[in-house]
Formats: C-alpha cells, sequence, structure tokens
C-alpha cells in the first residue's frame, strides 16, 4: 500500500533530527530501506540545541537510501508545489535565500560522523519499514469543503475478542532501542544519584508547546486518523465541553460562519 | 469569630499550649478523644511513607488548634518527608525538599506555614505557590482542612476566574494566600495582594515552577516580596535548573532528600506493545480484566484526551475528562466529581500530572506514552499515594521505543511487559474497594464536561 506514495514528495526526519525532504523512489522491504531521490538536507532546524546543529545543504543528493529503523518520522509533505520558504520552513529565518545556502554548501555533501547511521542500508526487519511506512499517510489536502471524508474508510472497530497482550508484546524486542555503540555493561552515568548530588539530570518536560507549528499539528491529526478514525477538533462531546481550541476550521468547513468562508478551502 | 490569642506575638516554641477557646482547660487526652476523624485507612503503606523515626505531630510545639486540625484529617503521624522538614520550616530556616510523589509533601510545608501565621495581622503571610490551577484548589483544600481551628483566612486564586473576586476577597483580611504564578503576580503588581511582609514563599513542584515558562513570573513575584523571606522548595525532581534559583535566591538552604531512588515502591509498571490502531482495543480490554478502583488515562494532546473520552463512553464505559482548553469552571467540577468519586475514569493531558492527590486512584494508563521521564515518573505517580498500592501501564508502539530505553534508563526502573494476568495483590486493597472489573453499561452521553455520569 505504501508503494502508491512513490513519486510523491516526502519529508523524512532521522534519529539524528535531520530532516530530509525527497521524492519517494522506493521501499525496499527486504532489506528494511527507503529511498529518496532528489534529496535536500535541511539540517536539524530546531530539534537540536544550538551546540549540536547541523546546517541545511544547499545542494540536493542525487538519492539517498535510509535505513527504515533510523527514521523517526516520515510524513507527505502537504505542500505540492515547493515554493522558495520550502527550501527552508524555519520561520525565525527571515532570508531563506541563496547567501544562506552559499554558505552551508562549503559543507560536503556527505552526512558525517553520527549522521551515517541514517544513511546507511542495513538488515533491520521488513516490519521496519512496515511501521515507518504505517505513519506515512496522506494528508487529506483540500478536503477542508468540509465533512465529505467523514466515512467510514478509517473506521476504527473494536473487536469482541479480548487483546492479546501477549502474543503483541512477543513482537517488541525492548532492547532494540538500546544504542548499538553502547556496550551492555558500560553503565553510562544515572540520570540520578543521590549520593554526588541533590539534583537530577532527568529530561525535562515539555518547554513550551507554542510554536510547533503546523507540520506537527497535521502529525497529530494523521496520529489521531491512526487511533480514533477520525482527525479530532472542536466540541466532539458538544457545546461548552471545549473553548477555544485550534485549527477547529479546516474539518468543520465555514463553520464559524462570519465571513470565514473561504478559510475552509486551506489552500 | 476567633479571639486572637494575645495581643503580644511570642515566638512560635514559647507559645502557650492552647489558646482556643473550645480546647483551653482541656487536658491532652480530652481534647484528642473529642475530634472526629475520618475512619482509618486500612490498605497496606511501603516504607515510602513508613520508613519514619517515630515522632509524633505532638511533639512538633504546634498549636493545639492545628493539631487538631490535623487528627480530624485523619494524619496519625508525620510522614518522613513531614518529620524532616516541618522541624526545619519553623526554624525559620530555607528548605529544598525532595520527596517523592505521594508521600505527604503538602502537609510538610502547610503544617510550618499555617503554624507561623499571627492571626492578629491582617497581612499576608505565607505565599504557596503550585503550577496548576487543580493542584492550587487542591492545596487551599488542605490548608482549609488543617487550619480549621485556628481561624486562619485561606485564599486561593488562579487564572481562569474574575479578577474582580479576588479583589474583592483581598479586601478582607487574607493570612494564606494559595495560588498559580500569574494570577498572584497581577494581583501583587497591582497593588492588590500586598506581599511585602509576607515571610513565607512556598514553591510545590518547584522545579516545574522554575521552568523556563514560569521562572520569570516567579523572578518578578520575588521582587515584591521583603528581603528576609523564607523560600521552601518541593518536589520530587529537582533538575539542575532549580540549582541557579537556590544560588540566586536561597539562603544557605537545608537539604533534605529522602529520595534513594526515583519510583515509587508501591507502583508496579507494565508496557503493552501495541500499533497506534490497536489502541482504543487494548484499553477496552483493560477495562474489562482490571479491577480499577479509580482510573487516569493520560493523552499526549487535548484533541487526543477528547476524542479518547469520546471512544470509552462509545464503549459503554464511563468517564470524565479535563484538559487545558477547557473553562476553568468545567475543569474544576471534573475534578471535584472526580476526586468524589461520581466517576471511575478520567482522561486528561498533563495538566493533571502533578501534585493531584486522589487516593482511590489505583491504575494510571498512559494511552500515550510520554516523551521524556520526568513527566512518566509525575504521571505514574498519580497511583500509589501515600504509599498505597498501584499499577501503572503503558501502552507503548514502535515509535515510543526510544522513549521506552530512554525512561526505563534515566529512571533506573524496569517496565516489564504485561503479563496474561495481573496479580491483584500489587494493586487491589485486599478488603473493600470494588471486587469486579467495572462492566460496559448502556451509552449515555450527556452534553458538557460529564459524560455518561455514572
Amino acid at each position: 500500500m505504501a508503494m502508491s506514495f512513490i513519486g510523491k514528495p516526502i519529508s523524512l526526519i532521522s534519529h539524528s533530527d535531520v530532516r530530509y525532504r525527497g521524492i519517494l523512489a522506493g521501499i525496499d522491504p527486504a532489506a528494511s530501506t527507503i529511498q529518496l531521490s532528489r534529496v535536500y538536507s535541511m539540517g536539524t532546524e530546531g530539534r537540536r540545541p544550538a551546540h549540536e546543529f547541523i546546517p541545511p545543504v544547499a545542494e540536493p543528493y542525487e538519492y539517498i537510501i535510509f535505513r527504515a529503523g533510523e527514521v523517526k518520522d516520515l510524513s507527505v509533505d502537504d505542500t505540492q508545489t515547493p515554493n522558495p520558504r520550502s527550501v527552508h520552513e524555519d520561520p525565525a529565518v527571515v532570508n531563506a535565500g541563496r547567501v544562506v545556502q552559499q554558505q552551508s554548501s562549503n559543507n560536503p555533501p556527505q552526512p558525517r560522523g553520527q549522521r551515517t547511521n541514517s544513511v546507511l542500508t542495513a538488515n533491520s526487519s521488513l516490519q521496519n519499514v512496515e511501521r515507518a511506512m504505517g505513519e506515512l499517510r496522506q494528508p487529506e489536502n483540500g478536503s477542508g469543503g468540509g465533512g465529505g471524508h467523514n466515512s467510514n474508510k478509517n473506521k476504527i472497530t473494536v473487536p469482541t475478542t479480548d487483546f492479546d497482550f501477549a502474543s503483541s508484546n512477543a513482537k517488541f524486542d525492548k532492547t532494540s532501542a538500546a544504542p548499538d555503540d553502547v556496550a551492555p555493561d558500560a553503565e553510562k552515568e544515572a540520570s540520578y544519584n543521590p549520593t554526588k548530588s541533590f539534583f537530577d539530570t532527568l529530561t525535562p518536560g515539555p518547554a513550551n508547546m507554542r510554536g510547533r507549528g503546523r507540520g506537527r499539528r497535521q502529525e497529530e491529526r494523521n496520529r489521531n486518523v491512526a487511533t480514533f478514525g477520525e482527525p479530532g477538533g472542536v466540541g466532539l462531546l458538544g457545546p461548552g465541553a471545549y473553548v477555544g481550541g485550534w485549527g477547529g476550521y479546516s474539518r468543520r468547513g465555514g463553520r464559524g460562519g462570519r465571513g470565514r468562508g473561504q478559510s475552509a478551502g486551506n489552500r | 469569630m476567633n479571639p486572637a490569642s494575645s495581643s503580644s506575638t511570642p515566638a512560635p516554641n514559647s507559645r502557650p499550649p492552647s489558646s482556643h477557646p473550645s480546647a483551653a482547660n482541656k487536658t491532652p487526652s480530652e481534647w484528642k478523644q473529642q475530634l472526629h476523624a475520618p475512619p482509618k485507612d486500612m490498605r497496606p503503606q511501603t516504607e515510602d511513607v513508613t520508613a519514619t523515626k517515630g515522632t509524633e505531630f505532638e511533639d512538633m510545639f504546634l498549636r493545639r488548634e492545628l493539631l487538631m486540625g490535623i487528627y480530624e484529617a485523619g494524619f496519625e503521624r508525620p510522614s518522613p518527608i513531614q518529620e524532616e522538614a516541618i522541624p526545619v520550616a519553623l526554624t525559620g530556616r530555607d528548605v529544598l525538599a525532595r520527596a517523592k510523589n505521594g508521600t505527604g509533601k503538602t502537609a510538610a510545608f502547610v503544617i510550618p506555614s499555617l503554624e507561623k501565621v499571627d492571626i492578629s495581622k491582617s497581612k499576608i503571610q505565607a505565599l504557596l505557590l503550585v503550577p496548576t490551577r487543580e493542584l492550587a484548589l487542591q492545596t487551599s483544600q488542605v490548608c482549609k482542612m488543617l487550619s480549621k481551628h485556628m481561624g486562619i483566612n485561606v485564599m486561593v486564586t488562579t487564572g481562569g476566574t474574575t479578577l474582580k473576586d479576588d479583589i474583592m476577597r483581598l479586601s478582607d483580611a487574607v493570612h494564606v494566600l494559595v495560588g498559580t504564578p500569574g494570577r498572584i503576580l497581577d494581583l501583587a503588581s497591582k497593588g492588590v495582594a500586598d506581599i511585602s511582609q509576607c515571610p513565607v514563599f512556598v514553591m510545590d513542584e518547584a522545579d516545574k515552577l522554575l521552568s523556563p515558562e514560569f521562572s520569570p513570573v516567579i523572578e518578578q513575584l520575588l521582587s515584591f516580596m521583603p528581603n528576609n523571606r523564607q523560600v521552601m522548595l518541593f518536589s520530587a525532581t529537582f533538575p539542575l535548573i532549580v540549582k541557579d534559583f537556590k544560588d540566586k535566591h536561597m539562603k544557605t538552604p537545608h537539604e533534605i532528600n529522602l529520595m534513594d531512588e526515583l519510583t515509587l515502591r508501591g507502583v508496579t509498571q507494565y508496557y503493552a506493545y501495541v500499533e497506534e490502531r490497536q489502541k482504543v482495543h487494548c484499553l477496552n480490554t483493560l477495562f474489562s480484566k482490571l479491577q480499577i478502583n479509580q482510573s487516569i488515562i493520560f493523552c499526549n494532546s487535548t484533541n487526543r484526551v477528547e476524542l479518547l473520552a469520546k471512544k470509552i463512553t462509545d464503549l459503554g464505559y464511563s468517564c470524565f475528562y479535563s484538559h487545558a482548553k477547557m473553562l476553568q469552571s468545567h475543569r474544576n467540577r471534573v475534578f471535584h466529581d472526580f476526586r468524589q468519586g461520581h466517576c471511575r475514569n478520567l482522561v486528561c493531558s498533563d495538566l493533571l500530572t502533578r501534585g493531584i492527590d486522589i487516593q482511590a486512584v489505583n491504575v494510571v494508563i498512559n494511552f500515550d506514552f510520554p516523551k521524556n521521564s520526568e513527566t512518566y515518573l509525575h504521571r505514574i505517580g498519580r497511583s500509589g499515594r501515600f504509599g498505597h498500592l498501584g499499577i501503572a501501564i503503558n501502552l507503548v508502539t514502535y515509535e515510543d521505543r526510544f522513549s521506552l530505553y530512554r525512561i526505563e534508563q534515566e529512571l533506573g526502573t524496569e517496565i516489564q511487559p504485561i503479563p496474561a494476568s495481573i496479580d491483584r495483590s500489587l494493586y487491589v486493597a485486599p478488603q473493600g474497594g470494588d471486587e469486579q472489573a467495572q462492566q460496559p453499561h448502556q451509552q449515555q452521553v450527556a452534553n458538557g464536561t460529564a459524560v455518561a455520569r455514572r
């Protein structure tokens, strides 16, 4: 099924937090790899702290083969016609023009260091590709006309039988997420050691949810469809239950009815 | 009205044993016998709350009126954090206290704060800051309960309510002010809440209050307070950012750390590996199998909270839901009614991750696995309150595998695969409680926040 996305523009984020944009050229279930052509590396954008920043690379790679297991996120680019802005979408960048790209083109167009693990072929399982592709869901472009896609095609049915925890857990190897380069007995510094410090180094909670923008919103809607069969929106459970909220108009058409009818098109 | 103890203000420790009219002239045993404590909770408890040195509340030189409130609230003897923190706090020293979720931190700062209040002064004498509105309500309820016999005026103020009511309320005497940072700063900068002589400043869930979203507000708030205030910080997690605050604003604080490890002993943690589209099915099966006394189910966004609440009612189970985009009055009603046990399940976002204390909750379900260990730790700490037993069940997808690994590593804990059947003794109290798994019932969806109420 995922094969139908071949030829579509794809955004892919590796576990090194580098985003790549390119055209889906192929999926190799046997090798568990995903191939993109005409690939731009967008760098880490805002996903890593400043000292780990990897800048975007101006020249596209002809193709990159990605190991599916190292792909953190994958989505179909909803911007069908790439415009200059799509080269660098970070709203903080005032000028995403040639100057920036000239600078960064000094970098060798080869991923270096740790990043290489994202772009090498590897022999992880077929399951990896399927899972990664499961996330690859066509955003419902232009369907904001209102309710048109509110069909049963995504309906989540709950089987009457019990969920089989044992066989489901058998499909998952918890230790597979352990980084390969760390020897199991090389215990890294504990995040909390009361004998050494009162303070801990746990990963902190989300700093600020604001400003994560449209991509994240779309990602969540896709995920909601996968979980619940619908993307969610305003006031599912009746008036008064929900105040404010974002993005409600794109699903419910011109529901607001205050001269914002054109927003329903959502182009 | 309660007369103030005397015109002079003796030091706390030299205060006469009692000044309350009804408590005066009674021997120690008499006043205690007349109290109406709630029925004793007979559920087993872990050493997270039982490993004390044996101090009694009566050993702490507290006013009898306060002791009466303490015993009437059902507190029998101090928990470890209360035993450590209350005496130090009473001396006026700054305190940095770290103790696990649900081990009695709130009372550990409320008791000394109340003890220090001089009722004859109609000034704010303790400022208790918390990160969420629900937690503010809960903390103020604890203050009111413990100060029941003291004649202290406790006020709670949070965003999402009308400022006018707060202004009216502050024209009367307020001794203890509980609230969220934004609103209190608003009141202080308008000159409505005078905290210029407030000697006690407490931050509960201090690390949350010192996170980037709050810390500028805290800094401003401190500028309205006197320089010689006592600062007390409480939490189960203290990331390094708190150290900056400590160095800048605290005077040689007394550090209390009762945490050998991060997670609660009474909470057993499981994961169930699922695909995104199997989550609802999985939850349905959990509902039918588990002996849920009350459960809290966490989702990673407000939309998903609503979507899941709808699904749960479609499946015929009752649930409340709460998230940050709801009207505050609805949030309050949900919180209140869930606490009263009106409904078995609560679906929520991370709004209710910290500090919320609902003793009947024995099951926490992470419908969406959290992205970081701090959130995870505070979420699962909603069960196993005050050393009781509970379970946390995590629905984990392939995408979550790295988070799962990292959280286990950072917390130094093990999240086990969920077994075919979970030993009831791990989370169901031996006596009392419900013996049955919950049964789906005919769907009844009401408009509003409370759906399919039972």
